[in-house]
């Protein structure tokens, strides 16, 4: 058991370095530090994403034959470490590690010989259609429906909280095209071309009045049989595996660790008088829980056999990850301070903007703890596996 | 990099756990609790014969090495089976010092006699009103002209002073903190010994001008005082591995409970505020053990990110220890409370904790003071345009 990395892998982290002293601009690090929402501005995004895949590296988790790097697992830890504490660009992951595993292990020759390169390639931009408004945490009832046409679907329903899909080409949803019997086997996983006829994007306004997430309104959108991956009714399952898969790979206590840095920084500059200590006091405490955050990450992403019962950790990570994040936006306005609260056109310029975006960044914060699956399914997912064999 | 344990590992951890439920159970810790100063030699003997008191000591000192995670290992299974033993102040940190502040003629005296259980030693270091590690010693030892030593000084809560054959005493020299190695019936030693709430016990240890020999001051280290601090970090990383396993034994017999308390006509475990507790005590496990894992694999780097980790392993454990134990006797109602009550030597096991080795507030003081002067240094480091 060892935390410390080979002489090869030193050697891969001065390359990471060197690639990202030369290839991440300073306007898309100073962009990744002032994002108040989950992902940067698109055209943020589109950049990085191309410098990526320039390189070969947009995709390292993918197998190799499909466009991946072949990283080991150390390799790919500390790829993620390096572009934290860079400020590269968070990529959206609906495509690149939702879409791209649903297909590699569901998808027909010809959907992956479609759809896979154009992910890679950011050509295409993808959102993930699963929530409705009548279905949040309780995704089975999902009723947007499919109905059989020929060689269409006719889909009829709506989708919410889709972020980013004021950006997006397609969508991975998730409709209903069976009736009767269990709700999870009527759900089929099907790709929409989001310029298709029917297809109507409306913005939902965060309280910090960023645009991330909208709800679609699909009206008869006639979506080919052949844009369906995987089985008619094999929806859920699909779905199931894809939020199991997708679940716990993350590294979040790396931009966790820089935020933090930041703050600290922030507190330094403005010296308050008096407040050091308590200051210095709640940093140390949110440093200790990102430190506890890290170790049961790469715990789970080395496949560690410390622990026998292993199934509980993914939904652990989400519920840690998810309130730390919330606890350093909190910091992070605390210490910035009653300027922090000015709106939004009264900041001009960079140290300002930096400083305001404290603010939009504690509110958005509070949607952490409820999108992909809510603190309390988390609680709940854990219990469920404090009764199973070890 | 590297998460798991080895095969090697995994057999000491299987070993430990069958003698542990074999030849340790409640009867057994119940009957060495009753014995004079909570200390059974057999037991002892045991530990001995098994090998679990050469694995703190390197190879070169006739040891099984001294790998961290076998220590982990081994204080984890104990703590859940609540060994009263005093592994950690006397195999752990007594030997530890010996060893890193003993001349080889010392070395070669004490360490076998420690790891064939015939000899024990305990580090008798905090004084009332000093803090853990600090070096503000009031106990004092001058040297005589023909080389021996005078030691005058009152040493507070010394863990394995009951067990112990001989006590290191710490004191404040003309060249500053020496250790010095004292037989316990030594005229002038007079040790209190009394229990603690968890069965375990220490003593106050009054020294009034002790004459010792040149040979009992241990002078093959270069730095006492990091050697003190070095050994005490061990012995905190150690002291959480303990909580480890005393938390994953309440987090289960918990669990086992609520499934069969029935209230309403229902387990009480269907109950979701239940479920949610259980599941964030879980939580709360799983980060301490992450951060006493990291404590243990830190233990040979420089000492601002030693320090950094044992404070925060301490920092977490504390709090987990105290939400899961407070959290145990509040989901087994009003039986939670009693003294019958398994869980309650568990509890008060947990209270010790706390005040051994520096508290949670002494260790968020140190964790500060380390981040304040890594983050200087990297500011610093930057400036200069290094990386």
């Amino acid at each position: 058991m060892d935390l410390s990395f080979s002489a090869e892998e030193l050697s891969f982290q001065r390359e990471v370095r060197a690639f990202l002293k030369q290839n991440l601009l300073p306007s898309l690090r100073q962009s990744t530090r002032e994002t108040t929402t989950f992902y940067p501005q698109h055209e943020v995004s589109r950049e990085w994403h191309s410098i990526l895949y320039h390189r070969g590296w947009a995709a390292p988790h993918w197998p190799v034959e499909r466009g991946g790097t072949g990283w080991t697992t150390s390799q790919r830890v500390i790829w993620e470490a390096e572009c934290a504490l860079a400020n590269a660009p968070v990529i959206s992951p609906i495509g690149l590690s939702l879409v791209g595993p649903v297909l590699f292990r569901y998808g027909s020759l010809s959907q992956n010989a479609f759809y896979l390169p154009k992910i890679l390639s950011g050509e295409h931009v993808w959102c993930q259609g699963f929530s409705e408004p009548g279905a949040g945490s309780d995704l089975a009832s999902l009723s947007t429906r499919a109905r059989r046409d020929g060689s269409d679907y006719v889909v009829s329903g709506s989708k919410i909280w889709t972020t980013l899909a004021q950006h997006a080409t397609h969508m991975a949803a998730l409709v209903r095209t069976g009736g009767g019997g269990p709700k999870q086997e009527g759900i089929s996983f099907v790709a929409i071309d989001m310029a298709l006829p029917g297809v109507v994007v409306r913005p939902i306004l965060t309280m910090a009045g960023d645009h991330e997430f909208n709800q679609v309104f699909l009206d008869e959108v006639r979506v080919p049989v052949v844009n369906r991956i995987g089985e008619e009714g094999q929806g859920w399952a699909i779905a199931k595996h894809l939020l199991e898969y997708e679940r716990g790979g993350d590294i979040a206590s790396s931009r966790l660790r820089v935020a933090l840095n930041d703050i600290l920084a922030l507190h330094i500059e403005l010296s308050v008088p008096g407040d050091t200590l308590a200051a210095r006091q709640m940093v140390s405490t949110l440093a200790i829980d990102i430190d506890a955050l890290e170790m049961m990450e790469l715990c789970w992403i080395f496949n560690s056999n410390i622990n026998s019962k292993r199934a509980a950790i993914p939904s652990m990570l989400k519920l840690r990850a998810s309130q730390l994040q919330q606890a350093v936006a909190e910091l992070g306005l605390q210490v910035a301070g009653g300027q922090a609260l000015r709106a939004r056109e009264h900041n001009i310029g960079a140290a300002e903007g930096s400083k305001a975006s404290f603010a939009a960044k504690y509110m958005n914060s509070r949607a952490n703890t409820i999108f992909g699956g809510s603190s309390e399914i988390q609680r709940t997912l854990i219990f469920r596996q404090i009764d199973s064999p070890s | 990099m590297d998460l798991s344990y080895t095969e090697d590992h995994l057999l000491l951890q299987s070993s430990v756990r069958r003698y542990l439920h074999d030849r340790y159970p409640d009867s057994v810790r119940a009957q060495n609790a009753a014995m004079a100063g909570g200390f059974s030699d057999s037991t002892w003997r045991d530990f001995a014969e098994l090998g679990w008191l050469m694995l703190p000591i390197r190879g070169r000192n006739g040891g099984l090495g001294g790998d961290p995670i076998d220590i982990y290992i081994l204080l984890e299974a104990f703590g859940a089976a609540l060994v009263i033993e005093p592994y950690i102040p006397c195999a752990l940190l007594g030997a530890r010092l010996i060893e890193s502040l003993g001349d080889e003629k010392q070395r070669r005296e004490a360490l076998p006699l420690a790891m064939r259980g015939d000899a024990l030693f305990a580090f008798a270091h905090d004084e009332e009103r000093h803090l853990t590690g600090s070096t503000e010693l009031t106990t004092t030892a001058h040297c005589e002209p023909d080389g021996s030593w005078r030691i005058t000084g009152t040493k507070h809560m010394v863990t394995g002073a009951a067990a112990a054959t001989r006590v290191l005493v710490s004191a404040r020299t003309a060249d500053g903190v020496r250790i010095f190695s004292v037989a316990k019936k030594t005229w002038g030693v007079a040790t209190k010994l009394y229990r603690l709430i968890d069965d375990t016990w220490v003593g106050d240890i009054v020294l009034k001008d002790v004459h010792v020999g040149p040979h009992n001051l241990l002078s093959g280290g270069i730095n006492t005082h990091e050697a003190i601090l070095e050994a005490l970090d061990f012995a905190t990383a150690a002291s959480c591995a303990s909580m480890v396993g005393v938390m994953q034994f309440l987090l289960d017999y918990t669990a086992t409970f609520v499934k069969q308390r029935k209230q309403f006509g229902a387990s009480i475990s269907s109950f979701q505020v239940i479920q949610h507790r259980l599941a964030d005590m879980w939580t709360l496990l799983e980060e301490a053990r992450g951060l006493t894992l990291r404590a243990f694999l830190e233990t040979h780097a420089a000492s601002p990110y030693r320090m950094s980790a044992v404070s925060a392993a301490k920092i977490k454990v504390g709090e987990a220890a105290r939400f899961i134990a407070q959290q145990s006797v509040q989901l087994q109602g009003a039986m939670g409370t009693t003294a019958e009550a398994p869980i309650g030597a568990y509890f008060k096991n947990a209270m010790v904790f706390e005040v051994s080795f520096g508290n949670s507030a002494y260790h968020l003081s140190r964790h500060v003071a380390i981040l304040g002067e890594q983050y200087s240094k990297a500011t610093l480091a930057l400036a200069a345009g290094q990386e």
